[in-house]
């Protein structure tokens, strides 16, 4: 992945976006970039409002696999296949599917380039890119470096990777789990992770150790997972926070080792979650500031930086909403709704969200965060009295049904992104 | 910030919903024809709860099997009660008595 074309116009497009001599063509058009629970869920809901309109999908893939419940995938308690999504249900509804990959937007222009040379015209933009990696911040983990490492952390051939390396290891090896910094993709989901790793190893490599190197001092539900921990694993997993050394510095995969600041540790399987930040073409279009994601109106959800360009899902700077497939599909509905009031030249309005985060503690047991969210000054705010998180030391039952209520969120929520 | 309006494609919405509500029906109004507005307040509030609820849910209850009077009573004995601890307890406590009428009326006006 390269970021040398990285071009930031942003301040030409402010400038320029009262005056720009916009061609407009008799239809009106929306774009989405990116097919994940963000952009297929904002697509299907802009083509419901807006009948009339040209709405298109550009997504590089031809299928998506869902990052939520690939966890289970890496414990052997589901298929890869089982977490792919095609986009024939938003093409039959008379969405226009591309897949290409985006090489560069104008947001002064208001067109988008795609690699394959095509130049697109919008009306509004919806960029929901997800997460790229941050190559340039773990000394060590290179792009050649996730054979060896894998991070796992978009499900695909690096979800099978890291299984596969899981499985080939000895009874009695050592599992490192690497977390970057937050903020990142889905903030429990290492914690999920190292619960489901341990659960097979507990089944089939009994001896074996799991080590969570944290760049964080405390993480999203630690109480309930160090509680579930304890009870289901007794002393597999030991976490390092940030304070006690766990900060790994350096990677060197070649001899599989971690180096902290005081330590190296050389393990039998290194599952590195590395720094993130929006993806790659939200740079190219200058929506992304210096912390490497995007700000955003909360209320419309666009761009603080280029005008007509919203930005969902991971991307944005949505804080405290999490970086999670609930947010983005939440998120996607209400700017989808505030597109379609722009367009028909109503005023936006402001709502109340809210996100629900369920992580499994084994193949049979989940916890979960909920969290509700209003508008203040531009920015998303935590609802006081709300949210919070699954009671502790709660009955196994307890666990098992919210188990059964995460399997109904994922169907709920990848029929609402990608149909039946 | 320019906003672009299409005055074919924004009459043809206004045809599309003149059916059942105006176009310069008043914001969070609480009669039939505001509540299903699909690009409304009420819509937009609503919106949150599909990404869990469908129809066949059982883990997770169908909202289509219930009436508002119905979903509004479970969402407030939800928020009320101070020693619930489901998701929907935690969820419930951050709406308002006037936006949890405002969804269930919404709901029920949507139901497939």
């Amino acid at each position: 992945m390269t970021f040398g074309m990285t071009r930031r116009r942003f301040l030409g497009a402010l400038a320029a976006t009262a005056i720009a001599p916009h061609v407009h063509s008799a239809v009106t058009r929306i774009i989405v970039v990116g097919g994940g629970f963000g952009g297929a869920t904002a697509a299907r809901t802009l083509r419901t409002l807006l009948p009339r309109a040209a709405i298109i999908l550009v997504e590089s893939n031809r299928r998506y696999l869902a990052c939520p419940f690939s966890n289970l995938v890496i414990a052997g308690r589901r298929t890869l296949e089982q977490q792919a999504f095609g986009y024939g249900a938003l093409r039959r509804e008379n969405i226009e599917v591309i897949h290409d990959a985006v090489v560069d937007v104008d947001g002064n222009a208001r067109t988008l380039i795609l690699q394959g040379g095509q130049t697109l015209d919008y009306d509004r933009l919806v960029l929901s890119p997800g997460i790229d990696f941050r190559w340039d911040a773990l000394p060590g983990y290179t792009p050649t470096a996730v054979d060896a490492m894998p991070h796992a952390w978009k499900a695909g051939p690096q979800t099978r990777q890291l299984a596969s390396q899981l499985r080939a290891m000895p009874d009695g090896g050592l599992v490192a789990l690497a977390v970057t910094a937050a903020p990142f993709r889905c903030p429990p989901g290492p914690y999920e992770r190292a619960s489901l790793i341990a659960s097979y190893l507990k089944q089939n490599k009994p001896r074996s150790k799991l080590l969570i190197l944290d760049s964080n001092d405390k993480f999203s539900k630690q109480g309930l997972f160090t509680e579930s921990w304890q009870r289901l694993y007794g002393n597999m997993i030991e976490w390092r926070g940030a304070s006690l050394d766990g900060r790994v510095r350096r990677v060197d995969p070649a001899a599989m080792q971690l180096e902290t600041d005081f330590d190296t540790i050389t393990a039998d399987v290194a599952n590195v979650v590395p720094p993130q930040h929006a993806g790659e073409i939200a740079h190219r279009s200058g929506v992304a500031d210096a912390t490497g994601w995007c700000p955003i109106d909360a209320v419309t959800f666009e761009s603080r930086l280029v005008s007509n360009i919203h930005v969902i899902g991971d991307a944005s700077i949505a804080a405290p909403m999490p970086k999670s497939a609930f947010s983005a599909n939440a998120q996607a509905k209400v700017c989808a709704i505030q597109v379609a009031r722009l367009v028909n030249g109503r005023a936006p309005v402001a709502t109340t969200l809210a996100n629900t985060c369920y992580s499994y503690v084994s193949g049979d047991e989940a916890i979960s965060v909920s969290g509700v969210y209003h508008n203040q000054g531009g920015q998303f705010a935590n609802v006081t009295g709300a949210g919070g998180i699954s009671p502790a030391n709660a009955p196994i039952e307890l666990r098992s049904q919210e188990a059964a209520q995460a399997r109904d969120w994922f169907t709920a929520i990848t029929g609402e992104a990608f149909g039946g | 910030m320019s906003v672009l309006i299409k005055p074919a494609a924004r009459a043809a919405v206004c045809i599309a919903v003149l059916a059942t509500v105006s176009c310069r029906s008043p914001e969070g109004s609480h009669d039939n024809a505001a509540a299903i507005d699909p690009m409304g307040h009420a819509a937009v509030l609503a919106s949150v709860c599909s990404g869990c609820h469908v129809p066949g849910g059982t883990a997770i209850s169908d909202l289509s099997q219930f009436s508002s009077a119905r979903l509004e009573a479970l969402m407030l004995t939800y928020k009320n009660a101070a020693d619930g601890t489901t998701a929907m307890h935690r969820m419930a406590r951050g709406y308002s008595e006037a936006e949890i009428r405002t969804i269930s009326q919404f709901i029920e006006a949507t139901a497939p």
